[in-house]
């Protein structure tokens, strides 16, 4: 497919498609949101709408779930995020709510996948703060009350240095994408065979099912995770672990979908100044106590589980690339967690895949170079 | 994938991708690997070299093994790349970087530049490709239209053959289906890979073949002829040219290539060909003797046992094959002893004969298959003599993945087959599967491991699901496998599915029921409900989400339609909620309950437009002291009232209902946050109809669009006022 004049006026910041993949929306240093949409059966995008949302560059976007309807959120240079809903499928956009509690631009914004009701909204700044939303009624979309912020540093202390104003992608969040199942806390580490287990198979995932919400956030290069908890009766975002190893700036992290993974453990991959691509696998540790209760005839009972036996996540490097030998920018998953992009200053798009045993390795690399077919690797 | 063919690759690549071998980049050596190697199945291999997961994964440290490939992988061109050839460093002194986004669902993401500074310092001037997206595919994950097709036929036979077949139940040679539908797979491969003239998908297709032939040939022949059927299609020798330009010379026999041809031809068991040559090459008649060798080969080569019989008869004939060898060695021409006795080498399987024309090592097994004895135990031995004098060229994947088949290392064909493409790799998985051939590589070491079919068969559904066409082709693959990540993996899909018809809704939600997934059916009918309110079929939208029971989500919608039409006047529904509001008694007893205020309106507006304003009154009083009615609504219903407060139309409300409403407002006009509230929206309202080019004429707003909302209010409390001395006077 070609390429595709966005009409921006200035470097395009951040892409965010919708639910379905069939909106994909641009942001840039024009202040301008572009929206194009996939033409279906030819996979090409096209123009749909255009409409100044900010009044200074534009960072980061990101898609709320459908059942909220059409709704985007941007932040900008200018301190804000935005709400902006569409009821017309993405021909105009209407800004239906202002945040403007950062003290310094917001790099980047992102939507919920799940969240236990309402509709929330994490986003972070230059200010080193993560700050989660929340509409708490999905029929009024324009109210939304700060319902968490935090110094993204496991210790609660700003010991991660000021960031330079110019300079982006010194910060990142992202929401855990996965309906969390937790099945294999019954099992694993036991060695107890699932086909054993006297359960019809849709059940093993029903009786299990927990929503847990949780999310990563970077500031500089602490890589810090969020997750919600019962504290002394309240429930509460609380930083629970630190992705360690950084040695320079973390430009993107990325929170796979556990289903690849039948929800055995959580991955999420990082894009780091120091030129590494770094897979964390998190396994919860709660699952050998959840698997002797299993044994010993426990039901499941998976509001206990959320809030009583949060014994955090055993933190893992799976595995780490150098492959780009530079800065690396971006990372993303596929829907299924098995797919990990990496972008960077090589100019390449390398993508890696998970093998049979869960490690990852090499898919292929698309280069925005010419002529780089059949080239040797720098 | 291999259905990605041409079109998922920059016109500069110029046609169908190159063999594997091509392959350049070094990736996917992870720097802090661990090692821990689990031995999983041993091969039959003499020299005891055994398949590890570590070997499936492709890190194997021994080189010996099948080099891996995923130590090294393609590089494409963005097309349209925006860095010019050789100009990576000037780009980068740009301060640019390339950033990259998967979709949702889809396997073709967007690439883009962006700057590493934001504003200022740099100065350096934008160029127009740093305003282009570029879309980028996943490598191998596109499905073209003809691959698609593949696809979906692939997946048909593999729905024939599960319900053809009972899994797990123990295979009766003579009642074995697996054959049929290998044979039938291999047609439907055969004829996708003449189509998409993908040099990978053909790869896959002589791996497949050769493992068909090996394990699922038709029972009719030896294992050792199914072998060297393959060896013949896949590699054909000799070639037609060459048998030509022999036999088409007057005199063959004089041509110095024609006992090449002749045993090349025994080489490859083709028999008869090899015995038609020997008759009309034209050979002179030089003894008795001579003349009688000629015919006992012929005769030898004519009467090779072939299919059922070919164990039974084999020794015999061999033995017939070492006599016409002995008889050879005493006939008096050199030229056609030399000849015969070669012949008569190869036919007898001797070993040094056949590994001296052959040339290569899959021809030297087969033909040592073939000829020194066809048990299958003695195939393993054949072929580490052959490859000792062969090689395996393990740069080409094929190659390598006959050579793991024939070494009978399923598991490493397997993965192989998987780098080529993994729906065939899948689908031949399955064969193996039901025919128990991979049962010694599931053990204790693989307990936390999805079976090695399975894993397969999840990588070709999440292809499938991520093309437009087959997401419910990969979710029918997806149940189908043990454990819960197939039913994971349909979990995190389903809501991604675009819901382009309520066919599709349809299908959604029956799998959903199926699956017991209510959370995710629930989200695809908000979801669609969504998309429908967009589509203006509210009706449809409320049917829905009564449907799942989302009563706060009906009275959401109920109070944006009463907001529209407040600021926007009275549009006309769509059918079903036309019917909904016309028979209330059709209505659910949901959605009856919480239209009940639109409902309210809308019954307020009929009657006004019929002139019935006694009626319309009641309606629009009733709604006005609705207990829980949104504040913001407030005064623009009681601006709806003017109209109705008209002393030269007969009084259309009681004195009680003006009481009633009196007290309203003056409740409201007590709390600043609701009166603040409804004032703005009221004004709102007016504004709208200043603004609007097509507002009704019977609009009440179109007197008083230039009165500003306090004056309107102050203007219906005077009304209200005027009424109730009215009534007074009227004495009712």
């Amino acid at each position: 497919m070609n390429a595709i004049a966005t009409g921006h006026e200035d470097l395009i910041h951040d892409i965010a498609y919708d639910h379905y993949g069939r909106l994909l929306a641009t942001c840039s240093s024009d202040q301008f949101i572009k929206l194009f949409t996939r033409v279906v059966p030819s996979a090409e995008w096209t123009l749909l709408s255009s409409f100044k949302a900010h009044d200074a560059n534009i960072f980061s976007l990101s898609f709320a779930p459908p059942q909220y309807g059409l709704l985007l959120a941007s932040c900008s240079e200018d301190q804000t995020v935005r709400v902006h809903s569409s009821i017309d499928n993405g021909q105009t956009f209407t800004k239906i709510a202002t945040l403007s509690d950062s003290g310094g631009p917001v790099h980047q914004v992102a939507f919920a996948k799940f969240s236990g009701h309402g509709l929330k909204l994490a986003c972070i700044g230059a200010d080193g703060v993560v700050r989660v939303y929340h509409a708490a009624d999905p029929a009024d979309l324009r109210q939304w009350h700060l319902a968490f912020e935090k110094v993204v540093d496991k210790d609660g202390l700003l010991s991660t240095g000021v960031a330079a104003r110019d300079l982006q992608g010194d910060f990142a969040v992202d929401w855990c994408p996965s309906g969390t199942v937790r099945a294999s806390w019954f099992t694993d580490g036991l060695g107890i065979d699932m086909d054993d287990v006297e359960l019809p198979r849709v059940d093993r995932l029903s009786i299990t099912e927990l929503a847990v919400e949780q999310f990563v956030a970077s500031s500089m290069s602490k890589v810090v995770v969020f997750r919600k908890r019962l504290n002394g009766g309240i429930y509460e975002y609380e930083p629970t672990e630190e992705l360690p190893g950084h040695t320079d700036i973390v430009r993107d992290i990325a929170w796979a979908s556990n289903a690849g993974v039948g929800g055995r453990y959580e991955l999420i991959a990082t894009a780091c100044k120091d030129g590494w691509v770094r897979i964390f696998k998190l396994t919860s540790r709660r699952m050998g106590v959840r698997a002797t209760e299993f044994r010993n005839g426990a039901s499941g009972n998976s509001e206990k589980l959320a809030d009583e036996d949060d014994l955090g996540y055993e933190v893992e490097l799976l595995d780490q690339f150098d492959h780009h030998k530079s800065e690396v920018w971006k990372v993303s998953w596929n829907f299924s967690g098995t797919v990990l992009s990496s972008s960077g200053d090589d100019g390449r798009v390398r993508f890696w895949r998970a093998a049979y045993t869960g490690k990852f390795v090499g898919l292929g690399v698309a280069s925005a170079e010419q002529g780089s077919n059949d080239e040797m690797d720098e | 994938m291999s259905g990605a063919g041409p079109t998922s690759f920059s016109p500069s690549f110029g046609g169908p991708r190159p063999i594997f071998s091509k392959v350049k980049e070094p990736m996917g050596t992870p720097a802090k690997a661990s090692r821990s190697t689990t031995l999983l199945f041993t091969s039959p291999l003499a020299t005891g070299r055994t398949t590890t997961v570590d070997n499936i994964r492709g890190t194997s440290e021994d080189e010996e093994e099948v080099k891996d490939d995923d130590d090294t992988v393609f590089t494409y061109t963005l097309q349209d790349a925006p860095i010019a050839a050789g100009r990576l460093r000037d780009w980068q002194d740009r301060k640019r970087t390339l950033k990259f986004r998967l979709p949702p669902l889809y396997n073709n993401g967007i690439a883009w530049i962006d700057g590493k500074k934001l504003d200022g310092g740099d100065q350096v001037p934008i160029v127009p490709e740093e305003m282009k997206i570029f879309p980028t595919e996943i490598p191998d994950s596109a499905f073209s239209d003809e691959y698609t097709k593949f696809v979906i036929d692939s997946h048909e036979l593999y729905r024939a053959l599960s319900d053809a077949d009972q899994i797990g139940e123990p295979m009766d040679p003579s009642e074995n289906i697996l054959p049929k539908y290998a044979t039938t797979f291999l047609q439907i491969l055969d004829a996708a890979r003449r189509r998409i003239f993908d040099e990978r998908l053909s790869e896959a297709y002589v791996v497949c073949h050769c493992l068909f032939a090996s394990y699922f040939a038709d029972p009719g022949i030896t294992r050792a002829e199914a072998i060297m059927d393959w060896l013949n299609q896949y590699d054909p020798r000799p070639t037609t040219e060459e048998t030509r330009d022999i036999m088409t010379t007057p005199v063959p026999y004089d041509e110095p290539g024609f006992w090449e041809l002749v045993q090349k031809l025994a080489l490859r068991g083709l028999f008869f060909q090899c015995s038609n040559c020997l008759k009309e090459a034209g050979i002179p008649y030089i003894d008795p003797e001579s003349n009688r060798a000629l015919q006992t080969a012929t005769s030898i080569l004519e009467t090779a046992p072939k299919g059922a019989k070919a164990f039974e008869g084999h020794r015999q004939w061999r033995a017939r094959a070492i006599a016409f060898g002995e008889k050879c060695a005493k006939l008096s021409d050199v030229k056609l002893r030399r000849g015969l006795i070669a012949l008569a080498n190869i036919l007898r399987g001797d070993s040094d004969t056949i590994l001296a024309l052959s040339e290569s090592w899959q021809e030297a097994t087969a033909s040592l298959f073939l000829f020194h004895d066809p048990a299958p135990s003695r195939l393993s031995e054949y072929y580490q003599m052959a490859v000792a004098e062969f090689p395996v060229d393990l740069t080409v994947i094929s190659e390598a993945g006959c050579a793991a088949v024939i070494a009978g290392d399923i598991p490493k064909a397997l993965s192989v087959a998987e780098r080529l493409d993994v729906c065939v790799a899948a689908h031949i998985a399955d064969f193996c599967d039901r025919q128990r051939m991979l049962d010694e590589f599931y053990n204790v070491d693989t307990l936390e491991l999805p079976p090695f079919r399975d894993w397969l068969f999840m990588a070709h559904a999440i292809n499938c699901c991520a093309n437009p066409g087959t997401w419910l082709v990969g979710a029918a693959y997806l149940k189908d496998t043990e454990g819960i990540e197939g039913l994971s993996i349909i979990r995190e899909s389903i809501t991604h599915v675009y819901l382009d018809t309520e066919a599709t809704l349809t299908e959604l939600l029956d799998l959903c029921k199926e699956l017991q997934f209510d959370s995710e059916a629930r989200q695809i009918v908000m979801a669609w409900s969504k998309l429908q309110l967009s589509r203006n079929q509210v009706g449809s939208a409320i049917e829905w989400l009564d449907y799942i029971g989302n009563s706060l989500e009906i009275r959401a919608i109920t109070w944006q339609l009463l907001e529209s039409h407040l600021l926007k006047g009275l549009t006309l529904p769509d059918a079903i909620l036309q019917r909904y509001l016309l028979s209330p008694h059709l209505c659910p007893a949901m959605i009856r309950e919480f239209i009940a205020p639109y409902a309210t309106y809308f019954a307020f507006k009929i009657h006004l437009n019929e002139g019935d304003i006694v009626e319309a009154a009641q309606y629009l009083a009733s709604l006005i002291q609705f207990a829980f009615l949104p504040d913001r609504f407030f005064g623009a219903l009681l601006g709806e009232l003017l109209p109705l407060l008209d002393r030269s139309q007969p009084r259309a409300l009681p004195t009680s209902e003006l009481i009633a409403i009196m007290n309203s407002l003056y409740q409201w006009e007590k709390d600043s946050r609701k009166y603040t509230e409804g004032i703005q929206f009221l004004a709102k309202s007016l504004s709208v109809t200043r603004e609007a080019a097509d507002m009704a004429e019977d609009d009440w707003r179109v007197e008083y669009a230039n009165v500003s909302a306090k004056e309107v209010i102050k203007l219906v409390r005077s009304k209200l006022v005027t009424e109730v001395s009215r009534a007074y006077l009227e004495g009712v």
